[in-house]
C-alpha cells in the first residue's frame, strides 16, 4: 500500500495526530478570556444590599422584588417612593404582612398602597405591587459591597435619561 | 436543467459490490464523461466566488465581534479552556462554563464548538484570525453542499447553488461572522440533499445503510447546535425520513433508530447541562417565551409593568426573572414563561396577524441591513456599501420570487425531483416559521438561502422540464417512477403555503 493509499483510506488518523498535538500544546500558549457579557452577575437586591436601607425595625418577610426606587416631591414635602412587587401570597396577605412591618418601624397603614394585579394567571408567582411612602435615606457607605450602590440595576434608582428597554433594533 | 430526470433510476446494487464505498460509487455516478463543461462553469461560479470572498474580507477583517457574536465567541473560549483544563489535569472552572457556555440558556453551542479549536491554539485570537478561522470554515461546508448536490441532484443544481446564495455579497459577509444562521442553512442544504439521495435509494428497494443513518442523524443534529430555531426545519425532514420505512421496510429500522439514537446522544450533554442548570426541562434553547412575548404581546407589562430602563428587549427581562427566581425560589425559565403569558394576555387573532406581517418584513426587507455592524471599526465607506447592497438586492428580489413559485410547484416527473421538490417546501417552511414565533432580523434570510436557491430551481426546472416535454414528447419517459403519496405531499404543503398568507392577510 501507497503511503497515499493508506491516507486515503485512513484519513482520520493524521488528523486525529493533529488534534493530539493541538491539545497538548493548548495548556502552554496561555488562557482564553471570555467576557462573560451575556450573563452578568445578578445585581444585589436593592434592599439587602443595605445601599438605601428600610426604616429601622422594619422588614419584608415575603418574597418580592424591588422594582423603582428614589425620592420624589409630594404633598408633605420630600420622601422616599419605594415600589415593589409581591409574590405567591394574595393581597390581603400582602397587606397584613406589610402593616405589620409599617408598624414596627412606627410608620401608619397609609405608608403602603397593596394592588394586586388585574387579570393575573392563577399559576403566577407575581402577584401584586405595593408602593412604599417612606422617609428619604441617604446613601449608606458602610455596607458589604459598596459598588452595588454605584449600580442602577441594584438599586433601582435609575438615571431619568435611560432609554425604556422596549425597542428594537 | 435536465440532471434530476436524466440520469438513470437506481438499479440494485451488482452482488459482488460488497464494499459500500465502490457500491455508492456505482449507484451515484452519472454515465458518460466524469468531467463535463458544466463542471467547469462551477468551478468558475466558485472560484468568482471565492474571489469576492476574499475582496470582502476587508470589511470584516478588523471589525471585533458584536451582539450575539460576542456570546458564541464566549462560549468558544470557555470550552478551549476546558479542554486546556482537562489535557493539564486542572480542576475544569465551572462557574466560567455555566457563565459563558450555558449563559441564558439562549444558544446552542454549535458555533462554539467551531471556534473552540481555534481558540484552543489562540486564546487571545483578535478580530482578523477569527473572522478568517470562520470564513475559511463557511467556504469548506459550502464546497461540500455543491459538491454533495452535483453528486445528488446533478451538476445543473451544483450551478445554480455555486451562483446563488454563491455569490450574494451580504451571504458571503455573513460567512465571516459568529452567528450560526448560514451555517445552519448550509448543513441543512446537505442534509436535505442527502435525505433525497437515501429515500429515492429506498424507494428502488436499497435500505439505507448504518453509514447513511449515522450522517443524516449527525448533520441532523448539527443544524439544530449551529441554530436551534431549525428545529422544525429539522423535525420535519426526520419525519419525512420516516419514509424509508415505508418503502424499504423493516431493513431500514436499525439505520433509522441510529440516526435518532445519534441524533438524540448528542443533543442530551447540552439539554442535561441547560435543565440542570436553570432547574426545569430544556430541550433546545430557554428564549421561545420572551420572544413570543417581545413579539407578539404588550412588551410594557413583560415584568409585570416596564422592565428596568437601560437595557434590552432581551436581557432586561432576564434579569427581572433572576431577581422573581431569586426572591422564590422558583427557576428563572418558569418565570419567563409566566412573564410571557401576562404579557400576551391581549394578543388577538388580528393583532397576531398583523405581528407576523410586520416580523415577515423584518425577515426580507433589508437583506443588506447588517452592513451597519459588518463594516470596518469607525470608518464605513458609502460607495463599498452602496455596491454590496444593490448587488444583494439585485439577486435578493429574484430569488425570494423564484423560491415562492417554487414552493407551489407539485412535479410529477420523477421520484427524486419529488423528494427534493417535499423536502425543501418542508425545510423552507420549517424555517418561515421563525416570523410566526419570534421578532425577526435581516440575518434570518442566510440560512434560508440555500434552500431558497434550491426552491427557485425547482421552479425553473419544472417550467423548462413542462416546455421541453412538449417539444420533444415522450422522447424519455419518467426515468424514476414517480410515487403518487409524494404528488399529494407536494400538493397539500403548496396548498397550506397559499391558505396561511390568505389566512394571515386576511386577519390582518
Amino acid at each position: 500500500m501507497t503511503a497515499i493509499a493508506f491516507l486515503r483510506r485512513r484519513w482520520y488518523l493524521p488528523l486525529a495526530a493533529l488534534v493530539v498535538v493541538l491539545l497538548l500544546i493548548s495548556p502552554h500558549v496561555g488562557r482564553a478570556e471570555p467576557t462573560g457579557d451575556y450573563r452578568p452577575a445578578l445585581p444585589a437586591d436593592a434592599i439587602a444590599s443595605g445601599c438605601y436601607p428600610l426604616p429601622r425595625g422594619m422588614t419584608i418577610d415575603f418574597p418580592y422584588q424591588v422594582r423603582r426606587d428614589g425620592d420624589v416631591n409630594g404633598p408633605h414635602g420630600r420622601h422616599r417612593r419605594l415600589v415593589l412587587q409581591y409574590d405567591e401570597i394574595n393581597a390581603a396577605t400582602a397587606r397584613q404582612r406589610i402593616t405589620t412591618a409599617l408598624h414596627r418601624a412606627g410608620l401608619p397603614d397609609s405608608a403602603a398602597t397593596v394592588t394586586s394585579y388585574p387579570r393575573i394567571p392563577s399559576d403566577s408567582l407575581v402577584r401584586g405591587e405595593i408602593v412604599l411612602t417612606l422617609p428619604s435615606v441617604a446613601q449608606q457607605t458602610d455596607v458589604p459591597d459598596a459598588a452595588q450602590c454605584d449600580n442602577p440595576f441594584s438599586t433601582k434608582r435609575f438615571p431619568p435619561a435611560w432609554p425604556p428597554s422596549t425597542s428594537y433594533a | 436543467m435536465p440532471d434530476v430526470t436524466t440520469e438513470p433510476a437506481v438499479q440494485p446494487p451488482p452482488r459482488q459490490a460488497r464494499d459500500p464505498e465502490a457500491r455508492a460509487t456505482a449507484v451515484r455516478r452519472p454515465p458518460g464523461r466524469r468531467w463535463s463543461r458544466l463542471d467547469l462553469a462551477i468551478g468558475l461560479a466558485l472560484l468568482v466566488g471565492v474571489l469576492l470572498r476574499v475582496l470582502l474580507f476587508g470589511q470584516v477583517a478588523h471589525t471585533p465581534f458584536s451582539g450575539d457574536e460576542v456570546a458564541y465567541a464566549d462560549a468558544g473560549k470557555a470550552l478551549s479552556n476546558l479542554l486546556r483544563d482537562l489535557v493539564s489535569l486542572h480542576t475544569p472552572d465551572t462557574a466560567e462554563l455555566s457563565r459563558d457556555v450555558i449563559g441564558s440558556g439562549w444558544f446552542m453551542p454549535g458555533m462554539a464548538l467551531l471556534l473552540t479549536p481555534l481558540y484552543l491554539v489562540a486564546p487571545h485570537a483578535g478580530p482578523e484570525v477569527a473572522h478568517a478561522w470562520l470564513g475559511f470554515l463557511t467556504l469548506v461546508v459550502y464546497v461540500l453542499a455543491i459538491a454533495e448536490v452535483r453528486r445528488t441532484l446533478g451538476r445543473w443544481w451544483a450551478l445554480g447553488l455555486a451562483m446563488v446564495p454563491g455569490l450574494v455579497p451580504m451571504w458571503l459577509l455573513f460567512g465571516y461572522t459568529a452567528y450560526g444562521d448560514l451555517l445552519a442553512g448550509l448543513v441543512a442544504t446537505l442534509l436535505i440533499t442527502r435525505m433525497v439521495a437515501v429515500l429515492r435509494r429506498s424507494a428502488s428497494g436499497t435500505p439505507p445503510s448504518l453509514r447513511d443513518g449515522a450522517l443524516l442523524g449527525f448533520l441532523a443534529i448539527t443544524t439544530v447546535y449551529l441554530r436551534s430555531s431549525s428545529a422544525p426545519l429539522v423535525a420535519g425532514i426526520g419525519a419525512v425520513g420516516l419514509l424509508a420505512l415505508v418503502w424499504a421496510g423493516r431493513r431500514a429500522l436499525v439505520p433509522v433508530l441510529l440516526a435518532s439514537g445519534i441524533f438524540l446522544a448528542v443533543l442530551a450533554p447540552w439539554s442535561i447541562a441547560a435543565s440542570v442548570t436553570f432547574d426545569t426541562r430544556v430541550i433546545t434553547t430557554t428564549s421561545v417565551p420572551m420572544a413570543l412575548a417581545n413579539s407578539f404581546g404588550d412588551r410594557t407589562q413583560v415584568c409585570y409593568g416596564m422592565c428596568d430602563p437601560g437595557s434590552t428587549l432581551w436581557f432586561s427581562p432576564v434579569r427581572y426573572a433572576r431577581e422573581v427566581s431569586r426572591a422564590t425560589g422558583a427557576s428563572e425559565v418558569t418565570v419567563l414563561g409566566q412573564m410571557s403569558a401576562y404579557a400576551r394576555r391581549n394578543v388577538t387573532a388580528h393583532s397576531y396577524a398583523r405581528d407576523v406581517i410586520t416580523d415577515w418584513h423584518h425577515y426580507i426587507d433589508k437583506p443588506s441591513a447588517f452592513l451597519f455592524k459588518l463594516h470596518p471599526p469607525g470608518d464605513r465607506d458609502r460607495g463599498v456599501e452602496q455596491a454590496i447592497t444593490s448587488w444583494t438586492q439585485r439577486i435578493f428580489t429574484p430569488m425570494v420570487w423564484l423560491a415562492a413559485a417554487g414552493l407551489l410547484v407539485v412535479t410529477r416527473r420523477s421520484r427524486r425531483a419529488q423528494l427534493l421538490s417535499v423536502l425543501v417546501k418542508i425545510g423552507l417552511f420549517g424555517l418561515l416559521l421563525q416570523p410566526f414565533v419570534h421578532l425577526a432580523g435581516s440575518r434570518y434570510w442566510t440560512t434560508a438561502a440555500p434552500l431558497a436557491a434550491l426552491s427557485g430551481m425547482l421552479a425553473i426546472w419544472s417550467v423548462g422540464t413542462w416546455i421541453r416535454g412538449r417539444v420533444r414528447r415522450s422522447e424519455r419517459g419518467p426515468v424514476d417512477e414517480p410515487s403518487r403519496l409524494l404528488t399529494l405531499v407536494q400538493a397539500a404543503l403548496a396548498a397550506i403555503g397559499v391558505a396561511v398568507v390568505v389566512v394571515i392577510q386576511a386577519l390582518a
